[in-house]
């Protein structure tokens, strides 16, 4: 059997263009600030370009895409400030006091339950994607989940307290 | 159960400040590509070399590896150096030949393994005309006649035999050791150190023409390699370490008797080199980062292939894989440690 390999310069593009703004805000759920997720992004995608020969195909391209993004995220954490601030910087999004402690609590979450949160809920990516994007099994991922849902209700009951 | 909706997550996170630029993407993979190219260079003249040649047969597959130093794998169909082993006679640690900030480490280094066979095998991070890169020559080999083996041996024992106790001490940072019986002895004390070290790494400076049997300098080529994982900067448990690494790559080295490395929480197989290739390539498809570590002289992956791969929570830990060549004498050496 002769098995796919490799992902079109077009598909990379395309994807790019049409989850630009997705990728971009929840790198700055790993990274802190939008500008150093955008870098992020910038580096991932530059890195899906450099080493598109080798996706398998064994999932959807935007999981492969994500993993890498993510990646390129955590390395800019590790070299820079390793802080997640983005609970500060979202004060400045037009809404300074509006869901504040959903903030606090997702800035207290593991890293990996906090990406895991944002690839579901806001990338809508599914399980399977998920844990292609975070490198981790299925089931893990729906662990991580309940744990991360579990952690954020019990700290929010802890900020309202 | 807390409510999560892409709209309430959009709220909490920072607002994009960017917007889409595909042309920075591809200028930075361009970047990507020319930080790689140093290492592709070697293996794609090696393949030139082999396709030009292919009527030569014999010659051809020499002609692959003369002359140039790789890091990594070997091209394919480039022939192992032979025997797989080999006794060594002599070893030198130290400065490259006209290197004299000999005792920094990590500067300039030089390491030389001569053994009974002739084989004269080293590698320079200085003087490296025939590099794999511009910092490192890779493993490169020549060949001695036994009269050039007795030559090099006898002169190191003529200026620090192993007891000497005049001339200068050998200092921090040089190693040089040779065969006395069934074992090598270090040696602490030289005469003429500096000359010693001028003639140890640049023997084609001295040596007779009677003493070279293949005195062109080719890439050395190992029939097996050694692969290890550990954990950076605290050990980590192998089997999560395998957890985190391309599914196909950790079902290669399960598969694989495993043993731990000194204290350093660091996991190594052996491998032929067919298997170091899968396991590579398994570990190139995993969209991990490619040699992140080093120091000023470089990335480590300038010296050996390296992965490092990312351990998920915010403690900055890391995987490294890597893969190192194993020697006539049987032992493997740090290629990235100066």
């Amino acid at each position: 059997m002769i098995q796919r390999r490799g992902a079109s310069l077009e598909a990379l593009e395309a994807l790019y263009r049409s989850r630009f703004d997705v990728f971009v805000r929840v790198a700055a759920s790993v990274t802190g600030d939008s500008e150093r997720a955008c870098d992020a992004v910038q580096e991932g995608f530059a890195t899906a370009v450099q080493k598109r020969r080798s996706f398998r195909h064994d999932g959807p391209l935007e999981a492969w895409v994500w993993r890498i993004v993510l990646n390129a995220a955590r390395s800019d954490v590790r070299r820079a400030v390793p802080a997640v601030a983005y609970d500060e910087a979202a004060a400045t999004n037009g809404h300074p006091e509006r869901d504040a402690e959903l903030r606090v609590a997702l800035a207290r979450l593991p890293e990996r339950q906090r990406t895991a949160i944002f690839l579901r809920y806001y990338a809508d990516l599914d399980y399977a994607a998920i844990g292609q994007a975070l490198g981790i099994r299925m089931g893990t991922v729906s662990a991580t989940l309940n744990a991360a849902h579990a952690a954020l209700h019990m700290q929010m009951e802890e900020v309202r307290a | 159960m807390t409510t999560l909706g892409r709209a309430r997550l959009d709220r909490v996170l920072p607002s994009t400040t960017g917007s889409p630029d595909w042309d920075d993407v591809m200028s930075r993979s361009r970047e990507h590509s020319g930080r790689g190219r140093r290492r592709l260079v070697a293996l794609a003249a090696a393949a030139v070399l082999l396709v030009a040649g292919t009527a030569s047969a014999f010659g051809t597959v020499r002609d692959i590896v003369r002359g140039v130093g790789f890091v990594g794998l070997p091209p394919l169909g480039a022939p192992p150096s032979a025997a797989e082993r080999g006794e060594l006679v002599l070893f030198y640690w130290g400065p490259a030949a006209g290197n004299s900030d000999y005792g920094r480490y990590g500067v300039g280094k030089s390491r030389m393994w001569v053994y009974a066979d002739g084989r004269l095998i080293f590698l320079r991070e200085a003087a490296i005309p025939e590099g794999a890169n511009p910092l490192f020559t890779g493993f490169l080999e020549q060949r001695l006649t036994p009269e050039g083996v007795e030559l090099m041996r006898s002169d190191v024992a003529s200026r620090g035999a192993p007891g000497h106790d005049q001339g200068e001490p050998v200092p921090f940072g040089m190693q040089i050791e040779i065969r006395d019986g069934d074992r090598l002895v270090r040696i602490h004390r030289a005469s003429n150190l500096a000359a010693l070290v001028e003639r140890l790494t640049n023997p084609a400076s001295w040596l007779p023409a009677s003493a070279w049997e293949v005195p062109e300098i080719r890439a050395y080529v190992p029939s097996r390699y050694v692969v290890c994982y550990g954990g950076r900067p605290q050990p980590i448990e192998p089997t999560r370490m395998l957890s985190l690494l391309p599914a196909p790559a950790a079902d290669l080295l399960r598969a694989k008797e495993q043993k731990e490395q000194g204290s350093g929480g660091f996991y190594c197989s052996d491998a032929t080199t067919e298997e170091a290739r899968a396991i590579a390539e398994a570990l190139d498809d995993g969209g991990a980062e490619q040699g992140v570590s080093g120091d000023d002289r470089g990335p480590a992956r300038a010296f050996r292939p390296e992965w490092t791969f990312q351990v998920p929570g915010q403690g900055g830990e890391t995987v490294g894989v890597f893969f190192e060549p194993y020697l006539p004498h049987g032992e493997w050496t740090c290629s990235p440690c100066g």
